[in-house]
Formats: C-alpha cells, structure tokens, sequence
C-alpha cells in the first residue's frame, strides 16, 4: 500500500514537472517549491547523521545519565562498555547482546578528543550569519574552511592538473616504438595543448604569428567544446529515458501490461 | 509565409513534443543494435583484469537519482565483475545520494545475487560532507573518518577492515561519478599522491574532461554515459563475464533515435536559417 | 578589528601553510595536525549545510510573513521541509516492521526501508531531482534547433564536433557509415569520435585544465600569503 502511494505520488511529480514544458503552472510550481524543502531538509538529515553525529559528538564529553538515556543515540558517542572485565565496543548498548540489567551496572567509556571544540565552536559560529549585529564571527568558519581548500588544492592542481599534463603532453615515451598515427596524434596533442595556452595568454595582444597560433587554440578549444556539447546532448538524453522508463512502468502496473 | 520562415519561427513545444516522442516511442517498440565498444572501456576491462582475485576495491559512489539511468547500470556491471572474481569491496559515497545508491545496488547485487556476508566480502562507509576533502582524510584513516559504518557499527568489528588502516592498503579505486566531487577529486587527492591505480565510470557530460587524464595515464580507461556502459555491458557477455545485456542497452535504441533526431534539428534549424537570410538579403 | 579581521585571517593563513606542508611532511606532529584538519573542515562542511537549509528557511518564512508574491508556494517549500526533517532526525517513526535482528538505531534508520525518510528520498525527492534534469533534454533540443548557428568556422568546427560525437556513440548513428569496408575504417563514425574526443579535445581540455590550475594555484597562493582577503569583505 505505502509503496503503490509512493509510485502514484512520483509519477504525480513527475508529471507536475513536465507540465512546465507546456507553460509554466500552479502544478510545476507546487513541485518546484516541494523540491526545494524536501531537499534542503534531506541534505541537513545526512549531514547531521552521518557526520555530527559520528565524527564530531562521538568525540565530546557528554554526562553519565544522557548515555544511559537513549542508548539508540549514545551507541555512537560510548567509546567502550564495560561488563564484568570484559570490553566491549559502544555498539553492545543496542546490538541486544547484553541484557538491560546487565547495561544498567556496566560502565559507559566516553573517550573525549578535547580538539574537537574547536570544529564545534567554529560550526556554530557559521550560525552567526543569520543574527546581522554579529555576522562578522561567520568570517572564522570561512577562514578555516579557505585556509583548509587553498593549502589542499595548491598542491593538488599543481600537481595532476598542471606538472601532469604538462608532462604527459611533451613526454614521448609512451609511444616509442610506435607508429606514424601515434606519433601524428602525439604532435596534434602538444600543438592542441601549446595554441590553447597561447589562446589563454591575456598579456600579449594576440597579433602576427602569436594571433595566428591563438586562432589554432580556438580552433581545438571549438573541437573540445564540440565534444562537449556532443556528449551533454547524450547526458540529457539519458536522463529523459530514465524518467520515461519510470513513467511507463507506473502505466504498465496500471494497465496491467 | 513560406516554409523556411515558418520553420525559424516554429514554436519550441513543437520541438519538445519531437524529442518526448524520439525517446519514448523507440522504449515502446524497442529493437536491437549491436554495440562496439570503444578502447577506453576496453581499457577499463583491461584494468580491472590486472587485479589478482581477492583484491581490495574501493567503489565510490557519487551519483544520485538524476543520474541513475547513466550510471546505475555501470555499477552494476562493476560490481558484477568484482564479486565473481571474488575481489573484496569497501563502499564510500562523497555524495549524500550515494548513500542511498549504494544500499539498493549492493542489495540486489552482494545480498540476493551472490548471497555475500556483509561486513566479510564487502562494507558500506556511507556518506561524509566535505568534498574532496573526504579522501584526503581517508588517505590517513579510515576509521577514524568513518566511526561507524552504515549499520551504525566500528569499522574494526568487520573483518574486512583487518588490517586496513587508510587508501593505501587498497589495490583499486573505482569511482562512479557524475559530477563534483567525483572522478577528478580521486585522482588529484588519491590516484596521484598515493600511486593506487583507479578507474572510473561516469556521465556522459564529464568525459570531456576526465580524458585528459585518461590519456597521461592517471585514470585506467572510462566508462563514458549511457553508451560507455552500454558498451562495458556487451563486452561483459563477449568475454563471459554476464549472461545478458542490461539496462544500458535496453535503452540505446531510444538514445540513437534521439541523438538523429536532434542532428536533424540542427541541419533543419541551419538551413532554415540560411535561406531565410539570403531571402532577405535579396529583397 | 581583531575580531573581524586579524583572527580570521591568522585562522586563514595558519590552517593554509599547515595544510600545504603536510602534503610533504606527512610525520607527527605536522601531519597529524592536517589529518585533524581534514575532519574539523569535514565537521565545519556540515554545519554549513545546516546553516543553508537555516537560511532557506528564513527566507521562505519572511516571504510568507511579508505576504511576498506567491508566497502560498513558500508554505509547500517549509511544511516539506519539516516533515522530512522530522522523520529524519527522529529515529523512532517508523512504517512498518523492522526486518528481522535489526535495532532501530540513530543514524543508520536513514536508510531502512521502513523509514519515513527513505520512502520521501525515494518518491518524492527522486522523481523530483531526477525530472528537474530531465528537462534540460528538451531544452538542448529546442537550443540545437534555435540557437546553434554555424556562422563561422568555429562555429562550423564545434557544429560538427558535436554531430560526429553524437551519431558516433550511438549503434543507430554508426550505422550510417558501417558500409565502410576496412581499408578506411578509420574514417568510420565512431573511430571519427574517438579520435576527436581523445586527442583534440584531450588537447583542448588540456590547455584549459592547465590554464584553471595555474590561476587555482596563483589564487592559493594569495590567500595563504594573506594578499587576498576579499572573504573579509575587504578589496
């Protein structure tokens, strides 16, 4: 029963954001509106469990009583269990292994990582953001998480998006040995790469044999964009044919077919 | 008003009521064609070919429903692949969705297919916000980003996880991506520092971009859209690895007819363009 | 100003340069102080995507409470997000019998499929995601039908870049040139593709992969260097 109202309830969406191709109505407009709460709060939901919940609460210190209080919850933030010199992993408060008496006189090992208020007092900080008279404070969140992705991605470009492809362009040892064709789309390859880099050098004015080499740069940036368009209609496409091969199901069940 | 000005100014739903019709007529009279596959899913094959059995495969799953139709059926081509030959799976997801997308493949993969023990032949990590950042972090642990795994259990209760301390105990890395972060996040933060080979199966709208790293030989080959798994799908039957095709090919006959179908568009929409402007040229 | 400023920045530049040096120094103690990075930047990733859905709502709820253009629709956008907030932070709700040796436990009741939650994810925020998508096939049709104009030669050579791509992935596109005997099978549709996507446009991505990680780099440069510092709202 749930699942044959969940099946009517997507193709009713489904249909709702199709409607749009007609012109836009109340319908696309309910869906659309539907989409953006349900995902907003999907989004929170996983982030909380699966991130906070584990990574971050299960590092903080947190009272005797509130770990014995909902152990479906505290399964997580309790280290070790310990029952009668034996230590068990946090889990044993809810895998139905040890009885309720038993959990009642075990003791709960909360083990505390005293770094992890910082990644607390920094997450709450980015609530700052919504009170304007000290919104300022969200600026130290951002900090951390910039500071965090520039060192990371310094690196990371540098390394396999730069240094890597530089290499793999004028680098021929992958093909030694190997044909004229190899070698020919060895050199069409580097030619591609040099022109397209010229074409992206903003310092020179692109005139005489420089303007020349820029235009052969556009020419591969227009082949690579060709692909690109080529394999974005595919994309769609694909995308189309998942929702028809929903929708044809949902009327096959109908029809019996 | 003669043709040619009528069909520059032909009214756009005619042109989604042609599209809507290119791909579901062929879903409801379908018809077969054989598909060729190309070097890079060749090449794929050819890597996962290169692990001994038993090996460790990390599949990470960043793809979500809108995807699904592209990248389901490579997953489960792969996984198909991996557990024949008895290779060992840790699952991680960078995408929330992932999460989702990996429970209902592994359920119909690991548990009712091959009736695999959970936790022994492969695990679930789940989902962790933070992007690339997120294998960053598994390069130097893996339970200590991941506490629990999605049966809310530490990962030193599995014994899969014996002895697996972070990704440079894995023999492979396969991403099924659709987007960011995805196959160019593995191979910048994991691939490349860490030297573990990787292969990758994604949308058909980020092929473009990862061949590059395909061809200096970062990524082990690609699965490129619908037809790059169409293609992984025949070459699993050509070489006995499945009995059947599978969703992909299914809907290849849908996904050709629509691809002419915009071609034309494009020729018509030209010409129609063209003859217009010389029409008017001349008066 | 110390707030505002100088700490922010300090947090910037320290977790920068410790960050970068311990992709080489992978050893105590500054390697451990970049693993901890990495999961308070996780940590701190999550909080911001409560902050955005924090944010949603405020604005959705001034909307209604200013009685804005269309604000009926703001109503759907909360009263979805409640419930499914609801349903996916209590792990007792449930809609039907748990499977067999299975606890309701928090966190992994997201994906039961008993949970309120996962029947929302399933059908409603995946025909919903799914065929918000699905639109864009349309869209790209009436754009290849409208807007794509070979008016000059790169326009011509994208033009039919695209074209070769498309039919040559497709067994009902190669099927135009299969007549081909092998002598120039090369000139098949799909060989043309492969080609195209594996060496000019390899090139072209190249060029343009080179040129973002060279401005990534310069950027990254700028921040740890505290010579950026536009996030501080300043020039």
């Amino acid at each position: 029963m749930i699942v044959t109202i969940g099946i009517w309830c997507a193709a009713f969406l489904t249909l709702a954001i199709f409607s749009f191709l007609y012109k836009d109505n109340p319908f696309y407009r309910f869906a659309e509106h539907l989409f953006t709460g349900v995902s907003a709060a999907y989004w929170m939901v996983v982030a909380f469990w699966n991130q906070i919940h584990p990574n971050l609460f299960g590092n903080l210190w947190w009272p005797d009583w509130f770990l014995r209080k909902w152990p479906e919850f505290t399964y997580v933030l309790v280290d070790e269990v310990h029952v009668g010199g034996e230590i068990l992993p946090g889990n044993a408060l809810v895998d139905g292994s040890l009885s309720p008496e038993v959990l009642a006189s075990a003791e709960l090992v909360n083990i505390i990582s005293p770094i992890y208020y910082i990644p607390l007092v920094l997450g709450i900080l980015f609530f700052t953001r919504l009170i304007p008279k000290i919104s300022y404070l969200s600026r130290w969140p951002l900090a951390f998480v910039m500071g965090m992705a520039a060192g990371l991605r310094l690196y990371s470009f540098l390394q396999s998006n730069a240094m890597m492809q530089i290499s793999s362009t004028v680098n021929p040892a992958p093909i030694m040995g190997q044909g004229f064709l190899a070698w020919l789309n060895f050199l069409i390859v580097a030619i591609g790469v040099f022109t397209g880099l010229i074409y992206f050098y903003f310092s020179k004015e692109h005139k005489g044999v420089f303007g020349q080499l820029s235009r052969v740069g556009v020419l591969f940036l227009m082949l690579s964009f060709g692909a690109a368009f080529g394999y974005t209609v595919m994309a769609r496409i694909s995308l189309l044919l998942g929702r028809f091969q929903f929708l044809g199901g949902w009327l096959g069940g109908i029809f019996g077919n | 008003m003669n043709i040619f000005a009528r069909l520059n100014e032909l009214d756009r739903r005619w042109i989604f009521l042609m599209i809507g019709l290119s791909v579901a007529l062929p879903l409801m009279f379908p018809f077969s064609q054989p598909v060729k596959v190309s070097p890079h899913v060749q090449s794929v094959y050819d890597a996962l070919e290169e692990l001994p059995d038993g090996s460790l495969v990390l599949v990470s799953f960043e793809y979500g429903p809108s995807t699904m139709p592209e990248v389901r059926p490579m997953a489960k081509s792969l996984l198909n692949y991996l557990f024949a030959h008895n290779h060992k799976i840790i699952v991680t997801c960078l995408w929330p969705d992932g999460l989702f997308m990996s429970r209902e493949i592994l359920g119909e993969i690991a548990v009712d297919k091959y009736n695999l023990e959970y936790g022994a032949d492969y695990i679930n990590l789940g989902y962790k916000p933070g992007n690339e950042v997120v294998i960053n972090a598994i390069a130097s642990s893996f339970s200590v980003t991941f506490p629990v795994d999605t049966r809310g259990r530490t990962l030193a209760s599995y014994p899969i996880m014996e002895g697996i301390e972070n990704l440079t105990n894995i023999d492979m890395i396969f991403s099924l991506s659709a987007g960011f972060p995805g196959t160019v996040e593995w191979v910048q933060y994991a691939a490349d520092p860490l030297g573990i080979p990787m292969s990758t199966g994604c949308t058909a709208v980020q092929v473009t971009e990862v061949v590059p790293y395909v061809e200096s030989g970062q990524c082990r080959g690609i699965l490129g859209g619908l037809s790059g798994a169409a293609e992984f799908e025949q070459l699993m039957v050509d070489m006995g690895e499945a009995e059947e095709l599978g969703a992909a090919n299914s809907g290849m006959a849908a996904q050709g007819v629509a691809h002419m179908v915009i071609v034309l568009f494009i020729v018509v929409g030209n010409l129609a363009f063209y003859v217009e402007r010389r029409r008017q040229r001349k008066y | 100003m110390l707030l505002k400023r100088w700490i922010p920045l300090f947090i910037l530049i320290f977790v920068g340069v410790m960050t970068l040096i311990s992709w080489f120094v992978p050893h105590d103690p500054i390697g451990g102080l970049g693993d901890n990075f990495s999961q308070f930047f996780d940590i701190i990733a999550s909080f911001a995507i409560i902050l955005g859905a924090a944010n949603l709502i405020k604005l959705q709820g001034s909307k209604i409470f200013r009685r804005k253009r269309n604000w009926q629709y703001s109503i759907v956008t909360i009263v979805g997000f409640i419930i499914t907030a609801v349903v996916g932070i209590n792990w007792h709700i449930t809609m039907g019998v748990l499977p067999e040796g299975f606890n309701y436990i928090a966190g992994p009741h997201v994906n039961q499929a008993t949970s309120p939650f996962y029947w929302i994810w399933w059908y409603i925020f995946t025909p919903l995601s799914a065929t918000m998508y699905a639109l864009l096939a349309f869209y790209v049709a009436s754009a290849s039908y409208r807007a794509f104009r070979a008016r000059n030669l790169e326009a011509t050579i994208l033009l039919l870049a695209g074209i070769v791509v498309m039919l040559g992935r497709v067994p009902l596109g190669q099927m135009l040139t299969n007549w081909m005997p092998d002598a120039i099978g090369f000139l098949r549709i799909e060989r043309v593709a492969d080609w195209i996507y594996t060496y000019p446009n390899a090139a072209g991505q190249r060029a343009i992969m080179i040129g973002i990680a060279l401005g990534v780099v310069s950027t990254s440069l700028r921040l740890i260097l505290g010579i950026e510092k536009s996030f501080l709202g300043e020039e």
